[in-house]
Parts: structure tokens; C-alpha cells; sequence
């Protein structure tokens, strides 16, 4: 079941000469329940192409239909909205809320629709992003990789139709990487979450089941050639996991 | 809170409130003209009378006058007088009488005034009413297309009240409804599947029982060493048929979710202690060196016996494929978020068209035994990933091959 | 309390200082709202307290009321109080010394006199009974007469008649046309002597001294004096109340000053300028208030930039954004609103205690505190009006921050404005030029190119500076302008006594005076004058235009003599050494016309021009001449600073002695003395208790004179109260804004530090950059604070007439406070940035 689609989506910054293409005329298609990887060297407009998906910067041209609805034809607060319910965001720099502790960072998107989240999901959640023992500390007071984590909790906790990684481990290192990756895989198979996922690290993409290549804003299918020619220049083949 | 704060109600609350402000404006305008009204002429009145008793009863002094207009006594005598001549208290004299007029026509224009301001505040509470009960009924409909088995998807709102946020919640019901008609489907494919697999596997072994046994019974001078050779050939595949069918049963039970896994919290070296235990010989046959690397404390939740089999079945499959004096290493290690179990080893390697199909039932590695069927490792990813697990696999070709075992809290 | 609650309220606790900044801005503000209504309420209260004790407690006053129609000022209901007076006639005064107040003048009062009439015992008690008796000191000072509190005196009263009319206290002594005729006679306690009463109770010219007895049966009298003092609703329409009680008496008059401060109607000019005064202060106010909150408020979104695009990211609408801004204001206004208010009335309050104190001894009055609940309410209003505008702005552009913002962490530099003359292949260059560079280095140039192209984020701090400075130098002319005014009115002085003697010896006796211990500089004065024909005179053509009546041909020129020790200062001081024989002149004139709006208009120059050696010959009595020694401007002191319209002649006492009978002269007794000393009130009683004198006067000028300095000084205090505080809201909000401006950009800062930017280097940039902004602020504000100087003047010309100051000290004024502000901001800034760790600053963006 079709779950995510764009249309022709193109992003141009600037005008005329000076005018930038980010993203070229992009059509891809996700299924509900899959994980995918956006593949692609820095410049290639892979955050271009996932801030669109994501609600949060508008395309020059083309569509973006989370399940069926066309995310920009709606206003600015409809789109608010929506985002909210609909999609969970990580970043590379978790843009956690620094004056909220963990729990408050986690239950965000539910309190600002003014609703109480189910206490018995929140508990959930937070055992397994292994957060049990820090729900009143603030950002700041957290490593790197629990930040994250608490960031995948506040993107978790609506049960998104999608869930948008931006270089969710950019910025950890190899011990809190793999932590977020088993995550992620885990909120994948266990809730049939939708994501993806945006790196410029092929072993990461090959966690995934599907990936996507991006370079110089167009998509290719993720063929094993593109993909293998991405190992070849990187220098590294290692194993990816089996679903 | 008492009320949520959405569009509608505050549209609501500020008409009903701009109404209310302009009856109590023009209510109390109306008022206080006739008071101002009322004050004249009750004025007039009382200097018109105080002045004709005065000036005909010059005996009367104008204190008392006076103070009759500041404290006036209504007395009973002084009322059935003015009862004699009409003048009631429920309505007025003659000298009242303009006053009645203008009384009545506000008195019907306030009313008039109130019945339209509420006529039209009751509208407004209907409208909204009303924009409820279309929504709802709508989805009512919705709920009964559910029922019937219809899961077609309608549009999502994202209007700022209950009503929609009771509506996605419906349609996130719809899509999981959705999805477990799906997922039975699927699991009823998949058990015709297996069904369709045992008894092909089971076939080849008693085709070849069928024949030895056929052999048996026709060659009657069959010589007493070939007469073995075939009774335990016979008995090997029957030995192998129940094993089988013994694991498979296990797994089909596992995919159709049959088996109530005992999850209790566990030392992960007690698992490892149990794998190394039994596969020690066959390690020390193959000479395979076995070693353990176990971080102290790390636990997990699972089925012991389960996973130990798993665990077990990997370990077996490191061990097969790993050269004579091999190492295989089996690292336990625990964070945060999960518990792993790696297992290393530094045999052929797995080719990436092998990776793919590892974990698929029957498929047997290259370097697998004679008996082995292949759903070692099939039964393994079951087990794990339906406690919560993952299974991941690194390998080289030529340099080794890692297992890798997250169970997540 | 909901999430975006939490949010707001924890990142203002974060940022302690630059709420408490905003916090303290909102209070100053309205505080000086309030401070200033309250102080405005306590004048108009204490002018109030003021009148009551000069002319009497009282509204309306009903004069020949019959006894009978008493009750109906009883009864009214809009009658609040009255008290009665009964006039019972003038009795001789035996004794009396003084020509035109032969009488006393005799009436009756009620319990309460004291408090309505503004009556002021200095000894003894206020009568209780007909037989007792208070009497006006007056009496002992200006009669003569020696009474006192135990003496009885026996009193033949009755009306005093002038043909078949009934003279009151308003007719002065006609000597010669007038008899009294004793109707009774009465013999009274004397148990209380009263100060003069003012003018309402007893006329200057009144020919009877007051005296008071109780009032004791209304009833029996013929006719009343009834005082009535009206209720609130009584006040409000007093027209109808007083029509509906005039007929029941012969005239009725009011108590104008009074009702004139409790009802606030002043001549239309004062209240034009009152209201544009008004007007200007309370708009000065705002627009500064209002520039001080509105950047806090800007300064605070600017900070929270990440977190609104972080909460952008997670799915808030446009109204929850703006929700938080309101948040914020609500919780500022709703501690800061009231501690502006009770710190306004606090300050307030503390003033007038001050001031009262200062004053006590001019005026007899203490100041009243008097709190307006209106103006309160109105501040409060004023304030929240002024949040909320001011929050409204932050708050729809806290809307429109999108998430982008807080996923990239660049927030400022314009992509359109770069700067810079094209260069042939159409790239932009931005030359710095060479001086710039030659005499600060790579410091200079950076800090150059950085105001060039980042222009938006200096836009505030030079929008602050500008305002400040224009609305400071503004207020230099407005308090130059007030005290000008006051300064037109208040006129200094320059001696303190003037006695003036009518006794016959009363030259020998002032020459006594001269030894008197306090004395410090003595002009004994005789005068005479003369007429000289006015063609013989070389008169201005000024003078003759605007001073001199066409039909006179002959001057009146007066002649003074100084005394020998004034007339030897004074010629020391002149620096004249004339011959014995020989006369000064001062010549001028002054003309003052009142324009159709009531402006005063002044214009004044010499009225002759006398050269040394010229005689002039007039008739006095008899012929007289007199040669000039020289024409002077310097006056002496008796003449103070006034303008004498016409020609003065000072000489010597020998010259005065030989011709004095040849001048007229108005009374040959007369002589006068005017004193110059330190302590005027102890020589006062020391010259009424020790002197010889018979027939004489004194007038102490230090009273007035203390009132009106105390007055002065009132003014000025509050002026520079008050333009300290909006100085100090200035201030603020220049603090706020450059502190803030160099925090952001601590990032920056450290990686030039870390390319490797030198200490010194550095610094020169941070003091280039000061000093270019304060220089463009300040080449704007400076203009535009003259301008507002001269709007100033031109509101102030509706009152009276002056030139137009040009405001030099604000401008120098101005300029220092600011570079110096400028200066020690950065140099506070930059020690706070310097501590911090250079990789830590640049990596702080990051969360």
C-alpha cells in the first residue's frame, strides 16, 4: 500500500542565472511499512528533497501525496497540523526544545494538539529508547545519543505516517550509531513504521531495504550498480543485514 | 481545562457574546432613557401638587411637604382613595397615561428586542449543532462501511478539534484493520507454504525409504551386510524425517504465532554457557576453537530454551563453515537500548547471492553437513525477531563472517 | 499550565537578565506615567489644601439671607455644609495709628470659622460666646493700638454711612464724607489674636481692622451671610444649585480660585498650554517606553529564534507561536505594570514629602499627597496598551519563523544587499576606504564591511540612539524653556526689607538703621522730581514712539538720593566717580503689550542718550539744574531689576540736602530704606522691636521670595526628575540592544579570534564600529532633536513669547553620554565574550 508519492517534485533556489536546482523533477513512490535510504554525496540535495517530504519547505514545482492527500494545498496551519499528526522528524542536530526535560521533549507534538498521549504508549516508548531513568532531565544534560533518542521518541510517539532521518547519526559516534540504527530498524519492524532515511554513508544505507540514490538532485532507483559504484568509490564493501 | 479552545467554539462564543453585548447595550440605553423620563415627570408631578397644596392650604408648612417627597408612606387610606377614582396601583391615572402608552411600546420593544436576540442566538447554537451532527454521522457511516468489511480510505482532516482527531484515529484503526486482513493473508500463504514444504521434503526421504524397503522386501537373499547397511540407511532417513518434521512443526507453530514464548530477564552468559556446552563436540571435532567474550551483568528478556536454540543454530552454522582450526568467538554485550550477541567467526566467508537467501527455509549453505535440512538458521530469525530482536550478518569471502544478535529492551 | 506556557516561562527564567532588562523598562515607564499623575493630583490637591487656608473653605457664599430661609440651605440636598457670619457694623478704634483704618469692623461667626474663612490664631482662642473677642494683629502692627489677649474693650457698633449708602470693607476711608453711627455698644473679652485674614474676609483697603465674636442665635439676626460648601453632585452642577438658592439671597459669590482648582477650568490659554505641556510629556513618555519595551521585545525573539523554528519543525501553528509572545508580555506586564505603579507612587510620594519639607518654611502649607485612582487606572492601561502593541510586532514575526530558520543555523546577512560599486565583469566590490584601513587595520575593514552590509541588525541600536538623543536635547529646551518662564514671572530680588518711614525725623532715625547688626548694604532713599521741557532732552526715537504721549511736552524726571554709603557702593559699582554737584542718569524704557491670544510681548532699549557734561534745567518747586556725569545702565539697588519707562537721576546726598526743596516731592517726610541682609525675618522683629519709629512700614520681600524660589525649585526637581528617568529608559534600551547585538555574534567574534585576530586588533574593531554607529545615530539624532527643540518653542510661543534657545549644552550633552554609553557597553560586552572559549562559542551554535 502506497503511502508516500511525489510527483515532479523540483526545488529552485535563486533566479535566473544565479538560480540553483536542488532537486530535479523527482517521482518516487514509498509503501507503507518500508525503510528506505536516501543515498547521496553532500550537495546532492538529499535534505532539499527531505525537507519537502516532510511538510517543511515548499517545492517550486511538483506534488508531495502523503497517503493520498496533497500536503501542499493546504495553508500554513493545516500544514502545521498535519506534520504534527503525520510526520516525525530527525535531525542530525536533534533540535530538541532545551528549557523541556525528556518526557516533555518526547509527549511535544500530543500536548501541543492539547492532548494527554496514552500514559501506557509513553511508558512503552521510553523503555525501549532505554530512557526510563532520565525523563526529568533537560537536553543539555544528555549525551549525544540519548538526545537522539529522545528525538526518535518525539517523532515516534503520534505514530507518523512517515518518519523523515535527517543524518540521524551524523553527528555520534560508532557506539551511539549503532544504538539509533537498531532503533530504527526496531521501530520499523515492531510498529511497521515508515521511514526514511538520508545519509551520505552507503554501510548505513545498506541497512535499509530499499535505497534510494540521489546526485545532483535527481533520483536513480537504488540498482545494486548505483549502489555498488557508491561502495567502489567509497572503498569499503561490508555486509548489510537481511530482512 | 474545561473546554478546548477550537475554531468553532470560539466562533461561537463570540457571537453568542456580541449578541448578549448589544442586548445589554441597548436594554440598558432603553432604561435609562425611560428612568431619565420617569424622573421628570414624577418631578413635574410632585412640584405641580406641592404647589396647589400650597398655595391652598397655606397651613400646611413646607417641611412636611418637603418631607413627604423624601420619605414617602404609602398608607391604605391614601390608596383606597385613589382607588375611588380609578387610580390603581397595577396601572396608572390619567396623569400616568402618556406614560403607560410609552411604557407599553417599550416594554413590547424589549421584548420584541430580547425574542430576536435570542431567536437569533439559537440559531447560531443550531448551525453549530447542526455542523456537529453532519460530521458525526458522517462518521457513523464511515464506522458501518468499517464493519462491513469496506476499508476504503477517506481523506484525513486536520481541523484544530475532537471530532477530527477522533477521525484519524479511525482511520488509523482502518489502515491497521487493513493490515492485519493483509498479514492474515499472508500468514495463511505462508502455511500453505510450509505445508507444501514439508511435504516435499518429506517426500524424497520416503521415496528412498519406499525403495530401499522395496529392496528389502523383494531381494530376499539380499546379503546380511548390504541388509544393514540399508536398515540403518532406512533408519537414518526416519531419524531425519522426525527431525524434521519435529522442527518444522516448531517453526510453523513460531510463524503462526502458536508458541507462547516465556520471556523472563536472563544472564546472556547463561545462554552462551548452554550453547558452548552442547556444540563442544562437534567444535572439537571440526577443531574449532571455541571462545566466549562475556561483558559481566549483561541481561536479556527472552524464552531461554528458545533462544538457546537460536543461538545454538547459529553457533552451528559459524562452526560449519569455519576451516579447521578456526576460531569462533561469541561476544555478549549490552547498552541502553539493547543486548547483543555476535558471533565471529574466521571461516570461507559468505558471497552476497548467499547472504540473501541465508535465512530462507531448506537452503543449505555450501559448506553445510550431510544432515542438516536448513532451517536452522530460518528458525533462529523467528525466534529472534519475535522477541524483539534483529539478526544482522557481515561477512568477506575468504576473511569471515559475523552474526550479530540485538535484542532490544 | 500548557506546554508553550512552559516553554515561554523557562526560557525567560534562562535568560534572567534580559527579562529583568525588560522588566525594568516596563516599570520605569510606568512609573513615570504614574509619578506623574500623582504628581500632577498632588499639586492640584495641595493648590486645593492652599486656597481653602487663603481664602477660606467655602464654594458659594450667600449674602443677605433672612434668618428664616435657613432651613432651606439645611435641607438641600446637594448643600453639603454651611457656615454662618453675621455683620454687626464698624466701632471706632481708639488709637489707631494709621489715617485710613480708623475702625474696627465687627462680625459674628460660627463654631467652625476658623477652617472656612482660613482664619490663622496666633494666640489665644477663637471666641465662645458674644461677649468674647478675637482680634486681627493688624490691629497691633498697623494701628498701633496696644490689645491684648485678657483686655476688655468696649465696642459702640453701627453702620457706616456716607450720605443715605451703607459703606462696606470694600470702600476705603473717605476722610471727611463719612460718619459712623453707633446703634449698640458692647463690651468684649479679648481671648484671641488672629493674622490678617486675606483678602476675601478683609480688603487692603477695607477702613475697619476684623474683628470676631461668636455667633450665637442665627435667628435674632436681621440678615446672614451664609457659606454653603456643596456635595460632590453639588459641584458638578453648580449653575442649577445655585440658581435654585440665589433668589433667597441679595447676591451671591463665589469662591473662584478654589472652585477653579477643584474643577480644573483655567483661562483657555493656560489650558491650551497645559494641555499641549500635557500632551508632550506623556507622548515623550510612550515613545520612549514604547521603543524600550518593543526591542526588549525584539531582543527576546531574536534569542529564542532556535526555539521557535525547533517548535515550527515539530508542527505549531502560526497562533501558537504568536501565543508565546503573548506569554512572555503577559507575564512582564503583569509584574512589571504594578511595580510600576507602586513605584510611581512611592517616588511620588517620596517627592512630596521632600519637597513639603524643603518649602516648610516659605509656605505655610504642607504639600498633600493626592492620589488619583483615574490616573492610576490610566497608567495601568497606558502600560498594558504599551506592551501589548509593543508584543504584537514580535509576535507576527515569531508566526512567520518556518523550521528552516532552526534547521539552518544562518539567520542574518541580507543575500541582496551586498554593497559596493560594480566592478567591469559585474561582481560587486566593496571598497573600504583607505584611511579607514591605514589608521585601524584589518580590525577597521571588517568592522566597516560588517555595517555596510549588515545594516538590518544595527537598525535598532541606531533607531534607539537616535531617539534618545533627539528627545534628550528636546527636553534641555523644555526645561530651559519652564524655568524661563518662571524666571519672566519670579524676578530676583536684590533686597530683602523696605522700610519706609513717615515720621519727621524719619531720616535721622533709618540712619540709625544703617548700624543695626545684619545690615549688610543700606539705601537710604529720597526722592523728588522734576519737570524738564522734552525737546531740551536727547530722547530715543524708541522711546518716543512707544512710550511717550504725544500731548505731554514735558518730562517728569525723577530725582533719588541713595544715602552716603549707597550712594558710595553705588558709584564703585557703576565705576563712576561724579563731582559733588553732579547727577548719573539712567535712561529707558520698556514696553509690554498682550497680543489678541494673550502673549506677552516685550521690547525695551534706551530711552535717552545723555552724554557727560549735558545739564538738564527743570521745575521742580522751583528751577533746578543739574549737570551729568554720565549715563549708565547699572541701577541701584533699591530699583532692583526694574525698568523705570523714562529718565532717573542719582545724586548726592549734599546735592540732595541743598536742593531737596526745590524738587516736588510727595511727602517731605518720607523717607525710605532698602536692606540687603542675611537673615530679613530676625532683622524684621529686630527693627519692630527696637525701633523709634512711630509711623511706619515694613514689607519683608524674603517671604515671597522664598515662596517663589521654593517654587522654582519645585520645577526644576521635577523636571529633572523627570527627564532623568526618561533618560534612564533611554539608557536601558541602548544597553539592551548593544549588549544583545555584540552576544549574538559572539560566534563570529571567536572564530576571528581563533583565524588568529589579535587583542589589539580587535579591540580597534569593536571601537571602530562603536564609533561609526554612534556617529550615524547621532548625525540623525541631533538634527532631529533640534527639530524637536523647535517644535517645542513653537508650543511654548502659545503661552509667551520668547526666542528660540538653541539647545548648545543637550547637543554637548548628547554626544558625551553617548559615546561614553557606546563605549562602556562594548568594553562591559566584550570582557564577558573575551572569557569564553573560543571552540565552545562556535560549536554552541550548533545546539
Amino acid at each position: 500500500m502506497e503511502i508516500l508519492r511525489t510527483e515532479h517534485l523540483t526545488k529552485r533556489y535563486g533566479k535566473g542565472e544565479s538560480g540553483v536546482l536542488a532537486v530535479d523533477d523527482v517521482s518516487i513512490s514509498v509503501a507503507k511499512g518500508e525503510f528506505v535510504a536516501v543515498v547521496g554525496s553532500s550537495g546532492s540535495g538529499k535534505s532539499t528533497l527531505m525537507h519537502m517530504l516532510g511538510g517543511v519547505d515548499r517545492p517550486t514545482s511538483g506534488r508531495v501525496l502523503i497517503e493520498d492527500t496533497d500536503i501542499y494545498e493546504m495553508n500554513d496551519d493545516r500544514l502545521a497540523m498535519f506534520r504534527r499528526r503525520q510526520v516525525g522528524l530527525i535531525y542530525q542536530f536533534y533540535n530538541l526544545i532545551p528549557v523541556l526535560n525528556v518526557e516533555e521533549n518526547i509527549t511535544l507534538p500530543c500536548e501541543l494538539d492539547g492532548r494527554r498521549p496514552d500514559p501506557e504508549l509513553v511508558r512503552e516508548l521510553v523503555h525501549t529508547l532505554g530512557l526510563e531513568k532520565r525523563l526529568d532531565h533537560l537536553p543539555n544534560e544528555l549525551s549525544g545519543g540519548q538526545q537522539q533518542r529522545v528525538a526518535i521518541g518525539r517523532a515516534l510517539i503520534t505514530r507518523p505516517a512517515i518518519l523523515l532521518a535527517d543524518e540521524p547519526t551524523g553527528n555520534l559516534d560508532s557506539r551511539a550509531s549503532d544504538e539509533i540504527m537498531a532503533l530504527l530498524r526496531e521501530a520499523n519492524q515492531r510498529y511497521r513504521q515508515t521511514i526514511i532515511m538520508i545519509t551520505h554513508n552507503p554501510e548505513l544505507a545498506k541497512q535499509a531495504e530499499r535505497v534510494l540514490v540521489i546526485e545532483d538532485g535527481r533520483v536513480s532507483r537504488g540498482k545494486d550498480q548505483a549502489l555498488h559504484d557508491l561502495e567502489l568509490r567509497t572503498g569499503d564493501v561490508r555486509g548489510g543485514a537481511e530482512r | 481545562m474545561i473546554l478546548r479552545w477550537n475554531e468553532e467554539i470560539k466562533k461561537l462564543i463570540v457571537s453568542l457574546g456580541l449578541f448578549l453585548a448589544a442586548v445589554l447595550i441597548l436594554g440598558n440605553m432603553g432604561i435609562g432613557l425611560f428612568r431619565n423620563q420617569t424622573r421628570r415627570e414624577y418631578t413635574a408631578l410632585a412640584a405641580g401638587i406641592l404647589e396647589n397644596i400650597r398655595q391652598s392650604y397655606p397651613q400646611i408648612s413646607e417641611e412636611d411637604l418637603i418631607r413627604l417627597l423624601e420619605t414617602p408612606e404609602s398608607t391604605a387610606e391614601g390608596r383606597q382613595l385613589l382607588a375611588r377614582y380609578g387610580i390603581f396601583e397595577e396601572y396608572g391615572s390619567r396623569t400616568f397615561g402618556g406614560q403607560e402608552k410609552r411604557l407599553l411600546y417599550f416594554q413590547i420593544g424589549l421584548n420584541l428586542f430580547l425574542i430576536t436576540a435570542l431567536a437569533l442566538g439559537i440559531f447560531r447554537i443550531v448551525y453549530y449543532l447542526r455542523g456537529r451532527q453532519s460530521r458525526i454521522e458522517e462518521l457513523q457511516c464511515y464506522l458501518e462501511q468499517l464493519s462491513r468489511g469496506n476499508y476504503r480510505l477517506e481523506l484525513e482532516e486536520n481541523r484544530d478539534d475532537e471530532l477530527s482527531g477522533l477521525r484519524n484515529e479511525i482511520y488509523r484503526i482502518t489502515v491497521q484493520l487493513r493490515e492485519s486482513a493483509a498479514l492474515e493473508k499472508y500468514r495463511r500463504k505462508a502455511l500453505s507454504a510450509s505445508v507444501a514444504d514439508i511435504s516435499h521434503q518429506l517426500k524424497t526421504p520416503m521415496t528412498s525409504m519406499t525403495i530401499l524397503l522395496d529392496n528389502l522386501v523383494e531381494n530376499e537373499d539380499m546379503d546380511e551386510i548390504t541388509r544393514q547397511r540399508f536398515l540403518s540407511e532406512i533408519r537414518r532417513q526416519l531419524t531425519g524425517m522426525s527431525w524434521l518434521i519435529a522442527t518444522m512443526l516448531k517453526l510453523s507453530r513460531l510463524e503462526a504465532g502458536a508458541v507462547e514464548l516465556e520471556r523472563i530477564p536472563l544472564q546472556a552468559h547463561t545462554l552462551v554457557e548452554k550453547c558452548f556446552d552442547k556444540l563442544q563436540t562437534t567444535a572439537e571435532w571440526r577443531e574449532v576453537h571455541l571462545e566466549a567474550e562475556l561483558q559481566p551483568g549483561a541481561s536479556l528478556t527472552v524464552d531461554e530454551n528458545w533462544t538457546a536454540e537460536a543461538l545454538c543454530n547459529i553457533v552451528k552454522n559459524a562452526i560449519e563453515h569455519s576451516a579447521a582450526g578456526g576460531n569462533v568467538q561469541v561476544l555478549t554485550r549490552e547498552n541502553e537500548v539493547y543486548t547483543e550477541i555476535r558471533v565471529t567467526d574466521d571461516g570461507v566467508g559468505i558471497s552476497r547471492e548467499e547472504r540473501e537467501k541465508l535465512f530462507q527455509r531448506f537452503y543449505r549453505g555450501k559448506c553445510a553437513d550431510r544432515d542438516s535440512i536448513g532451517i536452522g538458521l530460518a528458525l533462529a530469525k523467528e525466534v529472534v525477531e519475535q522477541q524483539h530482536g534483529q539478526i544482522q550478518v557481515e561477512s568477506q569471502e575468504g576473511k569471515g563472517t559475523i552474526f550479530s544478535l540485538k535484542f532490544m529492551k | 499550565m500548557n506546554v508553550l506556557q512552559k516553554c515561554c516561562f523557562r526560557s525567560l527564567r534562562e535568560n534572567r537578565k534580559r527579562t529583568l532588562v525588560t522588566i525594568v523598562g516596563v516599570i520605569l515607564a510606568t512609573a513615570l506615567i504614574t509619578g506623574v499623575a500623582c504628581l500632577a493630583t498632588s499639586f492640584r490637591a495641595s493648590m486645593i489644601a492652599y486656597e481653602k487656608v487663603q481664602n477660606g473653605d467655602w464654594h458659594y457664599c450667600f449674602l443677605g439671607v433672612k434668618p428664616k430661609d435657613l432651613k432651606y440651605f439645611e435641607e438641600n440636598r446637594h448643600v453639603q455644609d454651611i457656615s454662618l457670619k453675621q455683620s454687626l457694623g464698624y466701632a471706632v478704634l481708639e488709637g489707631s495709628q494709621n489715617p485710613d483704618k480708623p475702625y474696627v469692623y465687627l462680625c459674628a461667626v460660627g463654631g467652625d470659622a476658623v477652617s472656612v474663612h482660613g482664619l490663622r490664631l496666633t494666640e489665644g482662642r477663637m471666641p465662645e460666646n458674644g461677649s468674647e473677642l478675637v482680634i486681627s494683629r493688624h490691629i497691633l502692627y498697623n494701628g498701633m493700638v496696644d490689645l491684648r489677649v485678657g483686655d476688655s474693650i468696649t465696642l459702640d457698633v453701627g453702620p457706616r454711612l456716607s450720605g443715605e449708602f451703607s459703606l462696606r470693607q470694600s470702600n476705603g476711608y473717605i476722610q471727611g464724607d463719612e460718619r459712623l453711627e453707633p446703634k449698640e455698644s458692647h463690651t468684649y473679652t479679648i481671648v484671641g489674636v488672629i493674622e490678617r485674614p486675606n483678602y476675601k474676609v478683609e480688603d487692603r483697603v477695607a477702613p475697619g481692622y476684623s474683628v470676631f465674636t461668636y455667633l450665637e442665635d442665627p435667628m435674632e439676626a436681621e440678615s446672614l451671610e451664609v457659606y454653603a460648601s456643596y456635595t460632590d453632585w453639588g459641584l458638578k452642577h453648580a449653575g442649577q444649585v445655585t440658581t435654585g438658592l440665589s433668589d433667597l439671597a441679595d447676591s451671591v459669590v463665589e469662591n473662584y480660585y478654589l472652585l477653579k482648582w477643584i474643577l480644573f477650568i483655567f483661562s483657555s490659554s493656560s489650558m491650551d498650554m497645559i494641555y499641549a505641556m500635557a500632551g508632550v510629556a506623556v507622548l515623550i513618555i510612550i515613545v520612549t517606553s514604547v521603543f524600550c519595551i518593543r526591542n526588549s521585545f525584539m531582543i527576546s525573539l531574536t534569542e529564542k529564534m532556535k526555539l521557535y523554528g525547533r517548535l515550527a519543525s515539530v508542527g505549531t501553528t502560526a497562533r501558537q507561536q504568536r501565543k508565546i509572545v503573548y506569554y512572555e508580555a503577559a507575564f512582564i506586564g503583569a509584574v512589571g505594570i504594578p511595580l510600576g505603579v507602586l513605584g510611581g507612587v512611592l517616588a511620588s510620594v517620596i517627592l512630596v514629602r521632600c519637597v513639603s519639607s524643603l518649602m516648610e518654611d516659605a509656605v505655610d502649607i504642607p504639600l498633600v499627597f493626592g492620589i488619583s485612582w483615574t490616573a492610576v487606572f490610566l497608567s495601568v492601561l497606558l502600560g498594558s496598551v504599551t506592551i501589548f502593541f509593543s508584543a504584537w510586532k514580535s509576535a507576527r514575526r515569531a508566526a512567520r519563523i518556518s523550521p528552516i530558520s532552526a534547521i539552518r543555523a544562518n539567520a542574518t546577512v541580507n543575500h541582496g544587499q551586498m554593497g559596493g560599486r560594480k566592478r567591469r565583469d559585474g561582481r560587486r566590490e566593496l571598497r573600504c576606504p583607505r584611511w579607514i584601513s591605514g589608521l585601524f587595520g584589518i580590525g577597521g575593514r571588517v568592522a566597516y564591511k560588517n555595517l555596510r552590509r549588515a545594516r538590518v541588525k544595527y537598525r535598532a541600536t541606531v533607531v534607539s540612539i537616535v531617539v534618545g538623543v533627539a528627545v534628550f536635547i528636546g527636553m534641555t529646551t523644555f526645561m530651559q524653556a519652564v524655568q524661563h518662564i518662571s524666571d519672566v514671572y519670579y524676578e530676583d530680588m536684590q533686597y530683602q526689607l523696605r522700610i519706609d518711614c513717615h515720621d519727621s525725623d524719619s531720616y535721622t532715625k533709618l540712619l540709625a538703621v544703617t548700624e543695626m547688626e545684619g545690615v549688610e548694604e543700606v539705601e537710604l532713599i529720597r526722592s523728588g522730581y522734576l519737570y524738564v521741557p522734552g525737546k531740551n532732552l536727547p530722547l530715543t526715537q524708541g522711546y518716543l514712539d512707544l512710550c511717550h504721549d504725544e500731548n505731554r511736552t514735558e518730562e517728569s524726571i525723577r530725582v533719588y538720593s541713595l544715602g552716603e554709603e549707597g550712594y558710595a557702593r553705588y558709584c564703585s559699582r557703576a565705576g563712576l566717580s561724579p563731582g559733588k554737584d553732579q547727577a548719573i542718569v539712567l535712561a529707558q524704557y520698556e514696553y509690554i503689550s498682550y497680543n489678541e491670544k494673550d502673549i506677552r510681548h516685550e521690547e525695551s532699549g534706551d530711552a535717552a542718550g545723555f552724554k557727560a557734561g549735558d545739564v538738564i534745567a527743570g521745575e521742580g518747586e522751583a528751577q533746578v539744574s543739574v549737570t551729568v556725569a554720565a549715563q549708565t545702565d547699572i541701577k541701584p539697588l533699591f530699583m532692583n531689576h526694574w525698568i523705570y519707562n523714562g529718565i532717573v537721576l542719582i545724586v548726592s546726598e549734599s546735592w540732595m540736602d541743598e536742593n531737596m526743596e526745590k524738587l516736588h516731592v510727595a511727602d517731605r517726610k518720607t523717607t525710605g530704606a532698602v536692606i540687603k541682609c542675611q537673615d530679613a525675618f530676625r532683622l524684621e522683629e529686630d527693627l519692630r522691636g527696637n525701633m523709634e519709629m512711630l509711623n511706619y512700614s515694613i514689607v519683608n520681600y524674603e517671604e515671597s521670595h522664598r515662596a517663589e524660589k521654593s517654587t522654582q525649585l519645585l520645577v526644576s526637581i521635577f523636571l529633572y526628575g523627570f527627564i532623568t528617568v526618561v533618560a534612564l529608559i533611554g539608557i536601558t534600551n541602548i544597553f539592551n540592544t548593544v549588549t544583545t547585538n555584540l552576544e549574538l555574534r559572539a560566534p563570529e567574534f571567536a572564530m576571528l579570534r581563533a583565524v588568529g585576530m589579535t587583542g589589539r586588533e580587535f579591540r580597534r574593531m569593536i571601537w571602530l564600529e562603536s564609533l561609526f554607529y554612534g556617529g550615524k545615530a547621532l548625525s540623525i539624532g541631533i538634527p532631529l532633536g533640534i527639530a524637536v527643540s523647535y517644535c517645542f518653542h513653537l508650543a511654548m510661543k502659545q503661552g509667551i513669547d520668547m526666542r528660540f534657545l538653541f539647545p548648545w549644552d543637550g547637543v554637548l550633552i548628547a554626544v558625551a553620554a553617548v559615546m561614553i554609553l557606546l563605549y562602556g557597553t562594548m568594553w562591559y560586552s566584550m570582557g564577558k565574550i573575551k572569557k569564553k572559549n573560543i571552540v565552545e562559542t562556535i560549536h554552541s551554535e550548533n545546539l
